[in-house]
């Protein structure tokens, strides 16, 4: 098509204004092959003035080729900047469509130009497309990770950047006052880049401020959140930001703010103060019990920040605890519960006394830290034991101890638990254990250790039993040995010999079936220095994986002499890399 | 002494008015933008294309006849170079010009 291209290039090169008329007249009604040739040439031409006739045409140029300027969007800077400067409806227009269709953001700044349009279609377009780009962008930033923000999110983080760069554009106009989509998206994106934003509210009398602040107090959707929340930190704009979220939000959107408030540093104490009497951190309000738990964590965290007395942040963890349906998020309103200084007790016996599974006990952990537990009600106990579960061993230890003295003085509470068929009679028998007051229920113990229905209840009865030196004990403890359980019969015959029993008491079980049973036995029979307690641990080395690892116990416990040795024969030689495990642990802590 | 004032005041306003027309004359060329002035166009376009007198008489009438304007559309009408180079020869020459005047500009 070199004849066709001669014409192109005169046409192109021309400063006669008929050069512009023959060219459209291609673009718009010439033939298809001519009109595909000047469109290449023109998206591949570096003069702005040409290129602007793809665009103020665009639409004209049909499917096709539509797709192909589209694709090649990137070379059409010129044109489009071109066509927006001329202040034709027209081409701001096309211009437009070509920037919206393909979602390229970094040609913001020229929709910020056509907010300045003579025409109102267009200045409505160029606005509702700022905005729109201003709530993806929040909704995308909202839905990445904080983290992510300073790595992975470069790419958004340069959309954020080329919209604020129209939205600066348009923020400058007059027309801004009367757009509050445009001073919305603005504040949706301001950050600490945007100073001709944030100058700008700084002025208490700028009619853009004064319109934005006005809008919001009218609606203030989710995306508005990183604005309030930046501007509660700064003084010109904190009474306003203040006020916006002194408001009943649903649920998910108070989840929103909270996020955001979590996205940046804790707010300073005089940005805090300012929430310490908004309605959701108010000692009424219930909404806490219906958020996330990293929500009610943060909610928890501002309202501790903002200065607030301890009596209402207590109160506040106080309903979380009670009243929130999840376990996780009661967990953290008693731990803030428990620094909310002292007035803190009475809400922390609330808790124990009326908070759903997992969380009483939680609070009972942190009246026994607090000193707080000399005298436990029934509904405590309960709740401590039917939560039992959800303590971790060292909890457990801690609550025992310091139900000491308690239990002992005052057994009444925990004696229901003991009964056969009560709930928590496992638990109970642990607790007792773990307070080393058996003493005080000797009779129900008893009458535990001799339940053959439960064989783990039962061992766990007659260990707890034995530590009694109440009379009748030796009884239970005697029929123990008797029983078909072998956990059974292994905790009496360690607690016969914790009780220091004759050396015969042991003989008759260096033969049991089970091998803790001969373990104890043996382990008894060393200590006495009876040469069947060590032909009974020689045994046990040469039979199977279980009984190797109960003679390792007992090596562990007594110490022979010539333990060593076999321990790290054991170590190294032994089939079961349990055993081996075991034996090397064994030497390591010798 | 009113009359005198009068002519110096018209003297002046037609100085500003040959002033201005004068300065918006040299910005458009210095803007290089110059009159739509066909003729330059239809020039610019024959020159590229070495057409023969003839032949650009013959394309101008084609485009008279089409009702172009301007003219130089012609330069961008396969179909109107066409239909001139397949028209029979009323003025004599040859009918292989006009083809070959398609070919020239649409090859």
């Amino acid at each position: 098509m070199a004849g066709f291209d001669t014409t192109l290039d005169v046409l192109m090169a021309s400063t006669n204004r008929g050069a512009g008329r023959v060219l459209a007249h291609v673009l718009t009604t010439g033939e298809m092959s001519l009109r595909r040739r000047t469109v290449e040439r023109l998206v591949g031409s570096t003069d702005e003035r040409r290129q602007a006739l793809v665009v103020t045409h665009f639409k004209d140029l049909g499917h096709e080729l539509e797709t192909y300027v589209l694709e090649n969007v990137g070379r059409l800077g010129p044109g489009l900047r071109a066509a927006m400067a001329t202040r034709r409806p027209l081409a701001q227009g096309a211009a437009l469509d070509i920037i919206d269709q393909t979602q390229d953001v970094s040609l913001a700044y020229l929709v910020g130009e056509a907010v300045n349009s003579s025409d109102e279609a267009v200045r409505g377009r160029a606005v509702e497309l700022l905005y729109r780009w201003a709530v993806d962008v929040r909704r995308a930033e909202r839905e990445q990770p904080a983290v992510a923000l300073v790595g992975t999110g470069m790419a958004l983080v340069r959309r954020r950047q080329f919209v604020l760069e129209g939205l600066q554009k348009a923020f400058g106009l007059r027309l801004a006052v009367e757009s509050p989509r445009i001073l919305r998206a603005a504040a949706m994106l301001a950050d600490e880049s945007a100073g001709w934003f944030w100058g700008a509210l700084d002025i208490r009398r700028d009619a853009r401020r004064q319109a934005l602040v006005s809008s919001l107090a009218a609606r203030l959707e989710p995306e508005m959140f990183a604005f309030v929340v930046q501007a509660l930190e700064r003084p010109s704009t904190a009474a306003d930001a203040a006020e916006l979220v002194d408001r009943e939000f649903p649920r998910r959107d108070l989840e929103l703010l909270l996020a955001e408030f979590g996205r940046r540093a804790m707010p300073g104490p005089e940005a805090a103060r300012r929430l310490r009497s908004v309605r959701w951190l108010s000692a009424g309000s219930t909404v806490l019990t219906t958020l996330s738990t990293a929500a009610v964590s943060q909610a928890l965290a501002l309202a501790v920040q903002s200065g607030m007395p301890a009596g209402q942040v207590a109160v506040l963890c106080r309903t979380v605890a009670t009243g929130h349906p999840e376990a996780e998020a009661r967990r953290v309103a008693v731990e803030a519960l428990a620094h909310a200084g002292e007035s803190a007790v009475a809400d922390l016996r609330h808790v124990a006394s009326g908070a759903s599974e997992q969380t009483a006990a939680l609070a009972v952990l942190y009246l026994a830290r607090r000193g707080k537990l000399s005298a436990p009600t029934d509904i405590e106990i309960s709740n401590l034991l039917r939560d039992w579960h959800a303590l971790d061993e060292t909890e457990r230890r801690e609550i025992g101890r310091s139900l000491t003295l308690a239990l002992r003085s005052q057994p009444e509470p925990l004696r229901p638990h003991l009964r056969r068929d009560a709930p928590g009679r496992s638990a109970a028998v642990n607790l007792l254990r773990l307070a080393e007051a058996p003493e005080a229920f000797t009779a129900e113990l008893a009458d535990l250790a001799a339940d053959e229905s439960d064989h783990r209840l039962q061992s766990a009865a007659v260990a707890a039993v034995a530590e009694s030196r109440a009379a009748g004990v030796a009884e239970i403890l005697r029929q123990s040995l008797r029983s078909a359980d072998g956990r059974v019969r292994a905790n009496a015959v360690e607690a016969f010999d914790r009780r220091h029993a004759e050396p015969e008491v042991f003989l008759p079980f260096v033969n049991d079936a089970n091998n803790r049973v001969r373990a104890n036995a043996a382990l008894a029979l060393i200590e006495r220095n009876i040469p069947e307690g060590r032909e009974t641990l020689r045994s046990m080395l040469k039979s199977g994986e279980a009984e190797r690892l109960s003679a390792l116990w007992v090596f562990s416990r007594s110490r022979p002499k010539g333990f060593a040795a076999t321990a790290e024969l054991l170590s190294r030689q032994d089939p079961s890399g349990l055993v081996r495990q075991k034996a090397a642990a064994l030497l390591a802590s010798a | 002494m009113g009359q005198g004032y009068d002519i110096w005041m018209l003297c002046g306003l037609a100085a500003v008015v040959v002033l201005a027309v004068t300065a918006i004359s040299a910005n458009r060329r210095h803007e290089g933008q110059r009159d739509a002035d066909e003729d330059a166009l239809w020039d610019e376009l024959r020159q590229a294309h070495d057409l023969s007198r003839s032949q650009a008489r013959a394309l101008r009438d084609a485009a008279t006849r089409a009702g172009l304007e301007p003219k130089s559309l012609i330069f961008v009408e396969p179909h109107l170079v066409q239909r001139l180079a397949e028209s029979p020869g009323e003025d004599g020459r040859p009918r292989a010009a006009k083809l070959e005047l398609r070919q020239r500009l649409f090859s």
